[in-house]
């Protein structure tokens, strides 16, 4: 199955729920999944309509396992399994990855599962809630009516085809109901839905929207931010369905401290008149490096491609550093905008002391497989360019100042995460061709960083966030390397230990 | 060691989060074996398991278990 952009503007539609996660493609870009999502439910709902018809019959209950948020426009595989006549199970996979389980239990029904309660507008937001987590974790009850967009809904059924499932219009609004709750009212905007279960009443008959739901949040679980939820959905006096959702809470993006850079950083500055340009300098470990590079006293060229507002807010938190930095936006892959810029800072009678080439795709999870090996090769060629056009840009002009030609790979290529093999390929790439680069230019210092994993909006995740080192600390490690005796040849830096004052 | 109870009281909750038959746990069951055995069901087992057990498991011990086996030593060393 496959689904697209314009399915997340109807399941959108049909829900009321608008997310950021899922339709916001500038938010969903700074998430650690580097683009919008699919709903959830959207993923469990083209899931039923793999399933065989069922006559007769009705939904009992759901339970639904988010394993790993789908994205748009990949085929997944779907694997579906009856270990009894009313138990059905969908298992889909990202080239062998599972990313979603999907349950469905069904029970006898004379009743049409076809017919429609009549339409009665219900009452939804339009932003989603913000919560505190204290909030959260204090425990907090949510009210309200709520109907969906009825011809959208009917589109969505026809869309995945899901008339003669078992499952009637009534009960893909619950479904589609809990998606609103959960990611506009409960937890709402920083919501990961993880898991949905629900058991559904059979009333006798087909009662009127709105629906008249009631949320109670169970528990919130600090360590991974897990967020558990008791529901209730009733429509007439008549209860519908009950059961308990699971949200992840996304945490805000972590944003580099200039007084932790301070605190890590030798006193007096010693990078005075000196030039280095970052690219990737807006977020994370760039943002970071750019920072202190700052703090240090180098004027600092910092390039940014899509993220204005966040490099706009490195400069200023560089106030009153001794360096400076100025923006440069473009696409770090342009070698005609990359010579443009060599040109520039040569015209200003400047040279290049520094190039850290710190941009990389945005990196989602990946089997190596051959449904997978477009994405995998893909990620390789991007994160290729993005080294390969700036050196090949500057390397004269930093060959003039023997300067760093500095790239940013990982510890990864040792250690090998088995759900990020296309990262580990690309960063061996970078490294070898720093290799080869430097036995071409020998006038350059080349320098390998190989960072633990670290807290950035790459890694912003209840797992990737546990034991990753704040950027502040390994930027600081590289900027110290600076002011000591150049390399002889290729130097691979793998430790990050604190400054001993 | 689990006692027979709390070894089946176990399997349940692995079976149960992982959504799988109780009987196809074995020790050697890991995520490698177990494609519903991810990341974040891996959360969810761990939750469930404190939950059901009434114990408090450390992050190291979260993530010191990478499989049915080391589960099962884990619980048993909290229970005594």
């Amino acid at each position: 199955m496959k689904i697209t952009q314009s399915d997340l503007d109807l399941f959108s539609a049909a829900s009321h729920d608008v997310n950021p996660m899922h339709m916001d493609a500038d938010y969903a870009r700074k998430t650690a999944f580097g683009e919008p999502v699919v709903f959830g439910i959207l993923g469990a709902l083209a899931a039923l309509g793999h399933t065989r018809d069922r006559n007769g019959e009705c939904l009992a209950g759901v339970l639904f396992t988010f394993h790993s948020p789908l994205l748009r426009d990949i085929e997944y595989q779907t694997v579906v399994t009856e270990k009894s006549s009313e138990k059905t199970t969908v298992d889909v996979f990202d080239a062998g990855r599972m990313v979603l389980t999907a349950v469905f239990t069904f029970q006898p029904s004379e009743q049409e599962s076809e017919e429609w309660p009549a339409e009665r507008p219900g009452v939804h937001r339009s932003e989603p809630s913000e919560w505190t987590e204290a909030v959260l974790a204090g425990g907090i009850v949510v009210a309200g009516n709520y109907t969906p967009d009825l011809a959208k809904l009917r589109a969505l059924i026809d869309r995945w085809g899901l008339r003669r499932k078992g499952v009637s219009p009534l009960q893909i609004a619950i479904l589609v109901w809990s998606s609103y709750l959960i990611g506009m009212e409960l937890p709402g905007k920083t919501a990961l839905f993880s898991r949905l279960r629900l058991t559904f009443e059979t009333p006798a008959e087909t009662p009127l929207f709105p629906l008249v739901y009631r949320a109670r949040t169970l528990v919130l679980d600090p360590r991974f931010q897990l967020l558990k939820i008791a529901l209730d959905v009733e429509a007439g006096g008549l209860t519908l369905a009950s059961g308990q959702a699971a949200s992840l809470i996304r945490p805000e993006s972590p944003v580099s401290s200039a007084d932790s850079l301070r605190a890590l950083l030798p006193n007096e500055p010693r990078l005075l008149g000196q030039t280095a340009l970052v690219i990737g300098g807006s977020r994370g470990f760039g943002a970071a490096l750019s920072l202190g590079l700052a703090l240090q006293g180098a004027r600092v060229l910092l390039a940014y491609q899509h993220s204005a507002v966040e490099a706009e807010a490195v400069r200023s938190q560089a106030g009153e550093a001794p360096g400076k930095i100025e923006l440069v936006q473009g696409d770090a892959t342009d070698i005609t905008w990359l010579q443009t810029l060599c040109s520039q800072i040569q015209e200003d009678g400047g040279g290049l002391d520094m190039l850290i080439c710190n941009a990389c795709p945005p990196i989602r999870a990946l089997a190596f497989a051959p449904e997978a090996l477009g994405r995998f090769q893909e990620f390789i060629t991007q994160s290729v360019a993005l080294v390969s056009a700036p050196a090949g840009a500057f390397i004269d002009l930093l060959a003039k100042r023997k300067g760093w030609n500095v790239v940013i790979s990982s510890e990864f290529v040792r250690t090998v995460p088995a759900e990020w093999p296309h990262y580990v390929a690309a960063k061996y790439a970078i490294e070898g061709m720093t290799h080869a680069i430097q036995a071409q230019q020998p006038s350059v210092q080349s320098l390998i960083v190989r960072p633990p994993r670290l807290l950035t909006d790459q890694t912003n995740t209840p797992m990737g966030r546990m034991d990753a080192m704040p950027v502040e600390a390994a930027a600081a490690a590289v900027i110290r390397r600076f002011s000591e005796p150049a390399p002889d040849g290729v130097e691979t830096m793998e430790r990050f230990d604190p400054l001993i004052r | 060691m689990l006692t027979i109870d709390n070894e089946t009281k176990l399997k349940d909750i692995v079976a149960e989060t992982l959504g799988v038959d109780a009987d196809e746990i074995e020790d050697t069951t890991t995520p490698a074996t177990l494609p519903s055995w991810t990341s974040f069901n891996h959360l969810t087992l761990m939750s469930a398991v404190e939950e059901a057990f009434g114990l408090t498991l450390s992050m190291e011990e979260m993530t010191g278990v990478k499989s049915y086996a080391d589960l099962a030593a884990t619980v048993g060393r909290h229970l005594g």
